[in-house]
């Protein structure tokens, strides 16, 4: 019962981070910017669903979903689109300036301070399955990320603008050739990192029972490592390596000893650092990764 | 072949004879990049004090030779001997130290150090002291004209003066043979002339061997003392630059293989009797009472930072007419295409299809939306998506409509290839099959001129011939058709009307079928005329 318990942890928290991956990855593909304010998206999601609190749930969804894809827009449109074309190095750095504005402006909104998050209640309570007591919780958001996923893979390789995403990421200029709109395309990359992003804030304050303006930056930085690890520029390479970190810490969790615990990201980083030592490219690897816009 | 078989011996009595085996030496050098032979078995010698000139048709393997002369590329095959040290396999820094240098196609300066501290560092790394590498960078500029240029930033350099520069930077590092990479490339004529003079004053003061890779034909013939000529990665001619001009084979590797095969002829007799009368005025009445030509581009002038890609280009395309744009490479063709397609901006002149300015900055999907298919140089088929999938990106209507269904259908007709690979990864197909798949993708979006962007570039003849078999099949359809080629024979039987450019400006256009024939024809793409014909007269020039 706690090898199922064990193998359930890992496909949550592997799930989280390779939603989070998939985010990131997304959007690299299609304009090679790593987008490291993607982690705010996920705060900015835990505040507004915080704010609407005392609005009925379906319209918090909707609105702070809603909200999540304005924001990313607008960052889309003020900050990259700019920048498009730029040097990676210059469009990384433009990332961290977005996500430390985002931080500090939600310091002066919302204060530095924690505060608690208690959207859907109900979640926190238990269920009996087959005897294993399982957090409603874990449930929903295992739901909720096979939803995410799996209709992301639906999207990329049977919609006309998923083909299309993927043939701007692929080749900018074939694209441009074959009167795709880019600027639209890359938009709607945009909103899907967002409604990712915005899944994971769901989840992943619920799973905190708090929120703070810097709770974006720890998933954000796994899930680059996610990334990484996967093969940058490969989208089923991410959510292999948020799957393969997540699955790592949960092991990491179970194996090491008490006083060991606390060191548990050591110990996933020097394993990170390890299997990129034996395979430097990743675990998928990517043709033709160059000589984009 | 005599003379191939002749260099050959010249370099078998070099190997045999140990004791005289000075010179940078070439044996027999091999080097596959998976599956394709890059080069194949070449032979090549240059002494110190001699200018060799090595040319060669796009992807002959030029590029890959100078790789592997100087360390950057190791071959599969053969040996690199520098004055009968063997140094086949040795890293390019030890190639540098032998005094094999090289330059690059971009200057690389750093650009926030002064010209004279770019030269002086390479004088440096060589171990010169302090004093003596400032002695020698101040000689080699002064030798290559920049000696006022000294002791500005890198960065304000004009680009023919970047170019120099890094010339001087290589001959900083004293070398005993100096391998220029394309020092011309995107010089202005001027530029050119003054280049040529400081080969030969390299050559002279520094007594070293010197190879120059260029397309500029001009500049080979007029400072080279033997030019050899790599096709396919095999060697097919060394010898003085008067005789390899007059060298049937050179010719052919260039301008490509008359088209033979009984199948690639088939347009032209089936069409003997409708052909239009060579004429522009001709070709545009096959639209009616509209005189107007579907394209009509007029000065354009199109830069790449400092370099000149397309200098007052004017040519027109009418409706339902086959134009070709001929050239030798770098001449600016691929640059013509770009803009016509919106990929990069003019800096002056018109563009004007079907009437509309398009130069005002018309994005590149609503020019397809207009009707402006381009098909680009090496295909650029989206390997990752399957062929299904490369060809709804490419159409432009809605997937459930009769009229996408119609067209899908008449291109799948088109391609019978495609509808077999349906399913299957585009990049899994051969080179022919995605050409084909390019062609088809433009297709889809139904337009009305379709360009085509060096379409025979690598692939096997019989797959060329299915390519322009394809073309006179669309043709004759009604499409209007603007062809870019080097592989002149190809285009010329294939379109109406040519034009011939070479370093960004229209040299000659006229009718296809005399322009094949016309001597003004050669000297127009190669920028000399073989002697064979020089004396004809010439017909259609316009003057350059």
């Amino acid at each position: 019962m706690i090898l199922l318990q064990t193998v359930m942890d890992a496909l949550n928290v592997g799930g989280l981070y390779a939603m989070m991956a998939l985010g990131i990855g997304l959007i690299f593909g299609i304009m090679r910017l790593i987008n490291f304010a993607h982690g705010e998206l996920v705060m900015a999601g835990g505040y507004v669903i915080w704010l609407m609190g005392a609005y009925p749930e379906m319209l918090v969804i909707v609105g702070s979903l809603m909200a999540v894809i304005v924001l990313t827009l607008s960052v889309e449109r003020a900050a990259f689109r700019p920048l498009r074309g730029s040097d990676p190095a210059v469009l990384l750095v433009a990332s961290f300036a977005v996500s430390y504005f985002l931080q500090n402006l939600a310091v002066l909104f919302f204060g530095a301070r924690p505060v608690a998050f208690t959207f859907l209640p109900d979640l926190a309570r238990s269920i009996d399955l087959g005897g294993v007591r399982v957090p409603i919780l874990q449930l929903f958001s295992m739901g909720l990320t096979v939803a995410a996923l799996g209709g992301l893979v639906l999207m990329l390789k049977f919609t006309e603008i998923g083909i299309q995403l993927r043939a701007v990421a692929e080749d900018v200029v074939t694209a441009r050739l074959s009167g795709i709109n880019v600027n639209r395309v890359i938009a709607v990359a945009f909103v899907i990192s967002a409604a990712l992003a915005w899944v994971v804030s769901l989840v992943y304050s619920a799973q905190l029972g708090q929120l703070s303006p810097s709770m974006g930056v720890r998933p954000v930085v796994i899930a680059f490592v996610a990334t990484i690890l996967g093969g940058l520029g490969s989208l089923t390479g991410a959510a292999l390596g948020g799957f393969a970190v997540g699955a790592l810490t949960v092991l990491l969790d179970v194996l090491l000893p008490t006083e060991l615990r606390v060191f548990r990201e050591a110990f996933l980083f020097a394993l990170v650092l390890a299997i990129l030592l034996l395979r430097p490219q990743g675990l998928i690897r990517v043709r033709a990764l160059q000589g984009r816009v | 072949m005599a003379l191939f078989r002749h260099v050959t011996v010249i370099a078998h009595q070099d190997m045999n004879g140990m004791a005289e085996t000075a010179g940078l030496l070439a044996r027999g050098v091999g080097v596959h990049f998976e599956g394709l032979v890059a080069l194949d078995g070449v032979d090549l010698h240059l002494a110190r004090g001699e200018i060799l000139g090595l040319i060669g048709p796009n992807g002959a393997g030029k590029t890959t030779l100078v790789n592997v002369l100087t360390g950057f590329q190791q071959p599969d095959k053969g040996a690199v001997l520098v004055d009968g040290k063997d140094c086949t396999g040795l890293p390019a820094h030890s190639f540098a130290r032998t005094g094999v240098l090289r330059t690059f196609q971009a200057a690389r300066l750093f650009p926030d150090f002064t010209v004279r501290e770019n030269v002086e560092l390479a004088a440096l790394t060589t171990g010169q002291t302090r004093s003596q590498a400032s002695a020698l960078a101040e000689e080699q500029l002064d030798l290559l004209g920049l000696g006022a240029r000294a002791d500005v930033r890198a960065a304000t350099l004009s680009y023919g003066e970047a170019r120099l520069a890094g010339i001087a930077r290589a001959l900083a590092g004293r070398p005993r043979y100096l391998l220029l990479d394309e020092p011309a490339a995107g010089l202005s004529p001027r530029e050119a002339t003054d280049l040529v003079h400081s080969i030969s004053a390299i050559r002279d003061r520094a007594g070293c061997g010197i190879l120059v890779i260029e397309h500029n034909m001009k500049l080979i013939m007029d400072v080279c003392d033997r030019v050899t000529v790599l096709a396919r990665g095999l060697i097919i001619a060394t010898d003085t630059p008067q005789q390899v001009q007059k060298d049937e084979q050179v010719r052919l590797s260039y301008l490509g293989e008359p088209d033979t095969s009984r199948s690639g002829r088939v347009r032209r007799p089936a069409q003997a009797g409708s052909v239009k009368k060579p004429s522009e005025v001709d070709m545009t009445s096959q639209t009616g009472s509209d005189t107007a030509p579907l394209l009509k581009i007029d000065d354009l002038s199109v830069r790449y930072g400092q370099v000149r890609a397309l200098e007052k280009a004017s040519l027109s395309v009418p409706a339902g007419g086959f134009v070709s744009v001929i050239g030798p490479n770098g001449a600016g063709k691929s640059t013509l295409m770009a803009a016509i397609a919106g990929l990069v901006a003019a800096a002056s002149g018109t563009i004007v299809f079907d009437g509309r300015r398009l130069d005002t900055g018309v994005p590149v999907e609503r020019r397809v939306a207009e009707g402006i298919a381009l098909v680009p140089e090496g295909r650029r088929i989206l390997s990752n998506l399957t062929v299904e999938e490369n060809l709804r990106v490419g159409a432009t209507l809605k997937r459930h409509t009769p009229q996408h269904a119609e067209r899908l259908e008449s291109v799948l007709a088109r391609f019978p290839i495609l509808r077999e690979r349906f399913r299957g990864y585009a990049g899994k197909l051969s080179g022919g099959e995605q050409q084909q798949l390019a062609i088809a993708r433009a297709l889809l979006a139904a337009p009305r001129l379709i360009l085509l962007d060096e379409p025979s570039l690598g692939l096997a003849p019989l797959m060329i011939d299915a390519v322009y078999q394809t073309l006179d099949a669309l043709h004759a359809d009604g499409l209007s058709i603007l062809l870019v080629e080097q592989n002149a024979s190809r285009a010329l039987a294939a379109s109406d009307y040519a034009y011939v450019i070479r370093n960004g400006s229209v040299e000659l256009e006229g009718n296809a079928a005399n322009l094949a024939s016309d001597p003004a024809f050669e000297r127009a793409y190669f920028g000399f005329s073989s002697h064979r014909q020089a004396a004809a007269a010439s017909v259609g020039a316009v003057a350059p």
